[in-house]
């Protein structure tokens, strides 16, 4: 029994049509609570904010424990809890916006909106917050409201954006902006054929089936299914491909972990989550070219023997979502997806799923946790490793966008033809370059020459460091901007936690405080920390505390072995590798920029022209 | 064990062999060697999230935590090597950086694993320079929990109780990262039976019991092992003593009943024993008011009355808060010494009731349903009678069991079950016959999909259980339940484990508290011989009366002197105004009790007693084990044992009746029931066979609700109301309303009503759920406000009129 504060004869809130959609949600997965996350948005949707009998009449509809929806609720940044503006302004305030200039955009929005952050306006029309990485870094600084995605903003921007707003209209990105498509470039020139995953993310049809088809799409999956199942997994294996979500695994590998038994319920799981700050590549192929996702995501369950699989796609991605639901009918429509594929008799339905606003579901495990309707919680690694005990308990062959749209070239053109196109890896540029954006280079290309690609540094500036692949990669000087893009030679550095990751290039000029960086840094994980253990959770907050305390002047010559002494605490003793995330940037920082702390710990204020040492 | 069976591995340079799937922790505590925990608990499966018990495992690239790793053939493992002790201060120093040093005032100062970690692994000093995370504190979360989310380390260990072991889900975490909290869904009451439990898990000052707050130190207090006898479970508890009052309860490890683990009832519902109500003297009703008398004159009275009395024509009622040793001299006073059959310990029993027919619990022990995969649950309502079975229930429910549950009102662990058939009261035995294949079609208005799914739960059963409890019992269809269960279980061959009797029911039932049976739970004529070698004396062997007899009888006249032993009639016997009629026709009432129960209020002579907390002696608990009890305070003014009274009054009858203590009354019985002894099971009386099946009497169809009288672990009785938490807990009378009925009828969650019946009415709360079915009003017994037993009318399923109350009449509630 649930004690709720309201009248007891007060009628239901939901309507019969939300409690419908929640029940059509229920449907679609194996398990009730799967539905949760997607009925939390109906009710949202319909009551404005998730009021206490809201989520009374959500955890009724799914006939789950009240408590456990609440918590659920509280963990996402996407549900409000408490009543929100008409319009909910969310300024994305991670590395590569903050690089951009989001600090005078969110300054511009308070003063102009009379509100903090986190408050709404008192005619109940906006509320402002601010967000972590939109993955649309191409066009920091970048903002949403509501569904819509405005970048790049500046003042004047946001003031067109406010008064459509302001005045009832919902005004196209386009409007505002001008037309901002994901800079995408070819390949060096020196490798045979053009551009492989972003051949055809420009066209404007590449969303339509029949457009699909005509270049040739879903011949990767007409091939996949006149092999064995063994067989595709040998050539995925053959073609090298390592999983494109940051931790490099090889695919066909994971994939051979599965059991093969028939008996055995199996899922494939396409993490379409994409919050590593700086990268965008996923939202890029989500929204350019769907349908290779689809494909490769079926020929991932035709290989793995799954008939089902769930597609959890970060629930900023409106436009994607958009775009993917109406690619996933068409493909339906022509039996590509569903029952008796291609009339071979396979059977795979891919359910579309997402997120509520949580980095951590990035994680494998956590992603799982959120798949099932719970909190993103990462889960004991041992034993419960997806390929082994993953979705529903079951073994679960997850894999990212990007690494399932290689898998459709893979399967359609070859592992040989595959390998001789670099391979081809897909690299997000952002920060201070010329032309931030999504290329695609050949797998050891060097920082160097990508940052060429871009267009060089911003206004001629000097090049100051790089995060090589996110923001839980370590931060590299000038000195290595030789260092070719792969997986090896990035973690063979001498520069603890340098890696590939995502392949996310942040790059940061000379105008740059490395100290306000590594506290953006730090706020980000320690936002997106689950809580969960104890070194991610506290440590975070202590590091945030120390690096604001030296920006606002009040740093002490100890806080430099203190914020390497805390960095040390969280080293090795992480549940999950979010938390793991914030050392590399504490080490690297301390090390190659350590005089920049200790001028702010001096002189109290910030010195970016100070030089930076040579390496 | 065969060699594939253990891992050897080294721990500190120690070789450690342990079986495979024990882990590092666990094979490092089996070699004594030490390593700082906080969320992992043996209970639990391993988290992993406090990070507390690292190590460095040779070959491993990072430290490991112990509590979730398995331990392997050849590991090398240090718990002391320096990145490990360096790894543990870390992760200290973050635990403690917001955390208060509030420690000279949190009620876990003593008993507290961060302070004794911080002590022994801990940095000697903080480096943390900057504001605490600040939270209000504490926070009320209802009558018994209070929280301090300041204090919480968020070892999730509370958390995981309500979902892994309770499943009620009581607590949650909240936000994430560091604005994570363990609280309620808004900070609202907390609720569950069993949040005491999270308290003594929590590893910190976070949860703590409002009755004990600032009330002792762990070193002020003297611990008493003993067992309570609040429901009929018989929990191993720990009475800790400070100053001759009972001032905390915890539970005491056992495998056999409750594990490690309590129930709130357990927790918090010993209170009343040092109650300032408590009975202090005896008391005589002169010129109509009942007044402080002696012993002598309460005792020369009462004899005098029982010498005065034909010996048939006294009886006794009740006997099941008595220790096992007090009811057996009780029984022997009233067959040996009055002379009289007439004793009945069930005296909440209905007249003609299938609960008359079967020997009070269970055949099996307790830790058996753990193995059980089919359990089939019949008319029990088991969180609100006998809450820690349920806990036992929910382990097999984890292994894989399927529960299948036939009861009148939801279960609030529903969604555990593989089938609820929640039926019409009265209906219960068509359920059984479809359940059992004997009939087609869904019955007694039960959801057809779930008579589906029980059907196929209870096909395929190895290891099944049948229990019966009292809502199926004291149904008015009863015996047709018994009959169908007995069925069942014959079927898979099978006990019927039945679910009946509170405190120590079974006890008295061992005793000798029964009309039909002797002490030791023999046939009366076997024992004729064995009683009077013992007992030096001819003993009344001839079968006595029931206890609904005994009430009928008395209404008739025809009993002289009534002993209401430890037991409540007025509020116990299902008819109360056939009780009414029994008191005013009895010559003498004398209740023995140790409050002014409901009862004792229209007594003749009142003699006060010592509660169990007070005692020596044994109690048997629902699975016939016995348990030991033990005086931990001393009782209140002159209250005495029921043995002493039964000896003095003896004494006054010219015969004998002084033991030298409990260990020589159990010794004595134990030469009528040889298996008798402490820890080990004893056997219920026989059951009796069933009357022939008659013509099903149709539910009568007056108008009105059809009452269900039911439990409430949380009630107002006369103990429950004066344990403030529980009274608390109970908050006020109430019944439950479907939704159709409370919208035809016009009330509304919440609303005061009165319900009506033939022969008296009751002020109730209403609550409207869709636990029942409609057309029917379940009313859970307790409370001594509205007394259920008020709405009877002696006739089958009582129909009840539903009157609503104005709300500004209520007086306040809401």
């Amino acid at each position: 029994m649930i004690p709720l504060e309201r009248d007891a004869a007060q009628a239901p809130v939901l309507s019969e049509q939300a409690r419908a959609e929640i029940r059509r949600l229920m449907g679609r997965f194996p398990h009730r609570q799967s539905a949760l996350l997607g009925a939390l948005f109906v009710a949202q949707a319909e009551a404005g904010y998730l009021s206490p009998p809201v989520l009374a009449e959500v955890a009724e509809v799914l006939d789950l424990p009240y408590s456990e929806v609440v918590s659920v609720a509280s963990f996402y940044h996407l549900y409000h809890l408490k009543p929100v503006g008409r319009h909910v302004i969310q300024v994305c305030t991670n590395i590569s916006c903050h690089l951009r200039g989001c600090a005078r955009v969110v300054d511009h929005l308070r003063d102009r909106l009379g509100v903090e952050v986190g408050q709404t306006t008192a005619d109940g029309v906006f509320t402002l917050r601010t967000a972590e990485c939109l993955a649309a870094c191409d066009r920091a600084p970048v903002l949403m409201v509501d569904d819509d995605l405005f970048g790049p903003v500046d003042a004047p921007v946001a003031e067109q954006i406010l008064s459509a707003y302001a005045a009832g209209a919902r005004p196209a990105a386009s409007a505002v902006s001008g037309p901002r498509a994901p800079r995408v470039e070819a390949r060096t020139p020196d490798s045979e054929g053009g551009p492989v995953l972003l051949r055809y993310v420009h066209e404007p049809d590449q969303g339509e089936l029949d457009a699909y088809l005509a270049r040739g799409g879903y011949e990767g999956l007409r091939r996949a299914l006149s092999m064995a199942p063994e067989a595709v997994i040998e050539e995925v294996e053959r073609s090298g491909l390592r999983g494109r979500g940051g931790a490099g695994f090889p695919t066909g590998r994971k994939w051979k972990f599965l059991p093969r038994d028939p008996a055995v319920t199996k899922y494939v799981v396409v993490n379409a989550d994409e919050g590593e700050p700086g990268t965008f590549k996923d939202r890029t192929l989500l929204e350019g070219d769907p349908h290779r996702l689809v494909e490769g995501t079926v020929i991932a369950a035709y290989a793995v023997g799954a008939r089902q699989a769930f597609i959890y796609l970060r629930r900023e991605f409106a436009r994607a979502r958009a775009v993917l639901e109406r690619a996933l009918a068409q493909a339906e429509q022509a039996g590509l997806v569903g029952r008796n594929i291609l009339g071979r008799g396979v059977d795979v339905e891919v359910v579309l799923a997402t997120g509520a606003g949580a980095y951590i579901a990035g994680e494998e495990t956590a992603l799982l946790e959120s798949l099932e309707g719970r909190r993103a919680l990462p889960r004991l690694k041992p034993p419960y490793y997806p390929a082994v005990k993953g979705l529903y308990g079951q073994p679960t062959a997850l894999n990212n966008v990007e690494t399932l749209c290689h898998v459709a070239w893979i399967l359609a053109r070859g592992a040989e033809w595959y390998r001789r196109q670099g391979p081809p890896i897909l690299i997000s540029v952002s920060g201070h370059v010329a032309r931030p954006g999504v290329y695609e280079v050949p797998l050891g290309t060097t920082i160097r020459q990508v940052i060429e690609r871009a267009g060089g540094m911003r206004d001629g500036r000097a090049f100051k460091a790089c995060f090589p692949g996110g923001s839980s990669s370590a931060i590299l000087p000038a000195a290595y901007l030789d260092t070719p893009m792969d997986y090896d030679a990035l973690a063979r550095l001498d520069v603890y936690g340098s890696m590939l990751g995502s392949a996310a290039l942040i790059v940061m000029d000379d105008t740059t405080c490395m100290v306000e960086v590594v506290a953006r840094t730090v706020e980000f994980y320690r936002d997106e920390s689950c809580g969960k253990c104890t070194p991610c959770r506290e440590g975070t907050v202590w590091l945030g505390q120390v690096l604001r305390r030296i920006l606002a002047g009040g740093g002490r010559p100890a806080d430099l072995d203190l914020l390497e002494g805390i960095a040390r605490g969280m080293t090795g003793t992480c549940f999950c590798p979010l938390g793991e995330s914030v050392p590399p940037a504490i080490y690297a920082s301390l090390r190659f920029f350590r005089h920049e702390f200790e001028h702010h710990i001096a002189h109290r204020t910030c010195d970016v022209r100070s030089p930076v040492p040579a390496a | 064990m065969s060699a594939s069976a253990t891992v050897t591995l080294t721990i500190d340079g120690r070789t450690v062999t342990v079986p495979r799937g024990t882990t590092v922790y666990q094979a490092a505590r089996a070699a004594g060697i030490d390593i700082p925990i906080f969320c992992y608990h043996d209970r639990m499966p391993p988290l992993g999230a406090c990070r507390m018990c690292l190590v460095k495992v040779e070959k491993m690239p990072r430290l490991q935590t112990s509590c979730t790793l398995e331990a392997a053939d050849g590991m090398v493992v240090s718990t002391t090597a320096p990145e490990v002790v360096a790894g543990q201060r870390a992760i200290l120093e973050f635990l403690l950086i917001n955390h208060p040093l509030d420690c000279p005032i949190c009620d876990k100062g003593g008993e507290c694993p961060l302070q004794d970690q911080t002590v022994r692994y801990g940095p000697g000093r903080s480096r943390f320079v900057e504001p605490k995370r600040d939270f209000a504190k504490p926070v009320s979360l209802g009558p018994v929990l209070v929280l301090d989310r300041e204090r919480c380390i968020l070892c999730w260990r509370c958390v995981r109780f309500g979902e892994l072991v309770a499943g009620d889900d009581a607590l949650k975490g909240f936000e994430r990262g560091f604005r994570s909290e363990i609280n309620t869904p808004f900070t609202l009451p907390v609720q569950s039976k069993f949040i005491g439990n999270t308290i003594a898990i929590c590893p910190v000052g976070a949860l703590t019991a409002r009755p004990y707050r600032f009330v002792a130190r762990p070193w002020d207090n003297r611990p008493v092992a003993s067992t309570c006898t609040l429901c009929g479970v018989g929990c191993a508890v720990e009475f800790d003593v400070r100053d001759g009052q009972v001032v905390r309860v915890r539970a005491r490890e056992e495998p056999a009943v409750n594990d490690i683990w309590l129930c709130d009832l357990g927790f918090f519902g010993h209170a009343a024993v040092s109650h300032p109500d408590r009975l202090r003297t005896p008391l005589v009703r002169r010129d109509g008011l009942l007044v402080e008398a002696s012993w002598d004159e309460a005792l020369d009275y009462v004899a005098s009355r029982l010498r005065a009395a034909p010996r048939g024509r006294v009886a006794a009622l009740g006997g099941a808060r008595l220790t096992t040793e007090d009811a057996y001299v009780a029984a022997r006073f009233f067959r040996a010494v009055v002379g009289t059959p007439h004793l009945d310990h069930r005296v909440d029993a209905a007249p003609g009731s299938a609960s008359l027919l079967v020997g009070w619990g269970m055949r099996r022990p307790l830790g058996d349903l753990d193995e059980a995969d089919v359990v089939v649950l019949v008319g029990c309502d088991v969180t609100e009678e006998y809450p820690v079975l349920w806990l036992r229930l929910r382990r097999a429910v984890d292994r894989g069991a399927a529960v299948v549950a036939v009861t009148p009102r939801r279960l609030e662990v529903d969604r555990f079950l593989r089938a609820h058939l929640v039926h019409r009261f009265g209906e219960g035995a068509q359920v059984l016959d479809a359940l059992l294949g004997s009939a087609a079609g869904a019955a007694g208005g039960v959801d057809p999909a779930a008579l589906a799914a029980a059907t196929a739960a209870v096909q395929d059963a190895r290891r099944p259980v049948v229990m019966v409890g009292r809502l199926a019992l004291e149904a008015p269809d009863g015996i047709e339940i018994l009959r169908r269960v007995r069925e069942l279980a014959a079927r898979w061959g099978v006990p019927v484990d039945v679910l009946r009797g509170k405190g120590n029911a079974w006890g008295a039932a061992l005793a000798g508290l029964l009309p039909d049976a002797a002490p030791g739970g023999r046939p009366l004529e076997d024992a004729q011989n064995a009683l009077r070698a013992l007992w030096g004396e001819e003993a009344v062997v001839d079968a006595g009366w029931t206890a609904p007899e005994i009430v009928q009888q008395a209404a008739r006249g025809a009993v002289e002197v009534l002993f209401a032993l430890g037991a409540d009639p007025a509020s116990e016997v299902v008819d109360r105004s056939l009780w009414m009629q029994a008191r005013r026709r009895v010559g003498v009432l004398v209740a023995v009790d140790a409050f002014l129960s409901p009862t004792a209020r229209m007594a003749d002579v009142v003699l006060p007693v010592l509660m169990a907390p007070e005692k020596d002696g044994t109690v048997c608990g629902v699975d016939g084990r016995v348990h030991r009890v033990r005086a931990a305070v001393p009782g209140p003014g002159s209250a005495w044992a029921e043995a002493a009274i039964f000896a003095a009054l003896a004494d006054r009858l010219g015969r004998t009746l002084v033991y030298s203590g409990w260990e020589e009354i159990f010794d004595e019985m134990r030469t009528l029931l040889p298996s008798l002894a402490v820890g080990g099971r004893v056997f219920p009386p026989a059951d009796r066979s069933l009357p022939a099946a008659r013509a099903e009497t149709a539910a009568s169809d007056g108008d009105g609700l059809v009452l269900i009288p039911g439990d409430a672990l949380f009630d107002l009785g006369t103990m429950t109301s004066r344990s403030p938490a529980v009274a608390d807990l109970a908050r006020e009378p109430w019944a439950m309303l479907h939704p159709e009925d409370a919208s035809r009828l016009g009330v509304a969650d919440g609303d005061p009503v009165v319900l009506r019946g033939a022969r008296g009415e009751v002020a109730v709360r209403v609550r409207v759920a869709a636990d029942i079915l409609p057309g029917q009003v379940f009313l859970p017994r307790g409370f001594d406000q509205a007394p259920a037993n008020a709405l009877a009318d002696g006739a089958g399923p009582a129909r009840v009129r539903l009157v609503p109350l104005h709300a500004r009449t209520a007086g306040g509630g809401r």
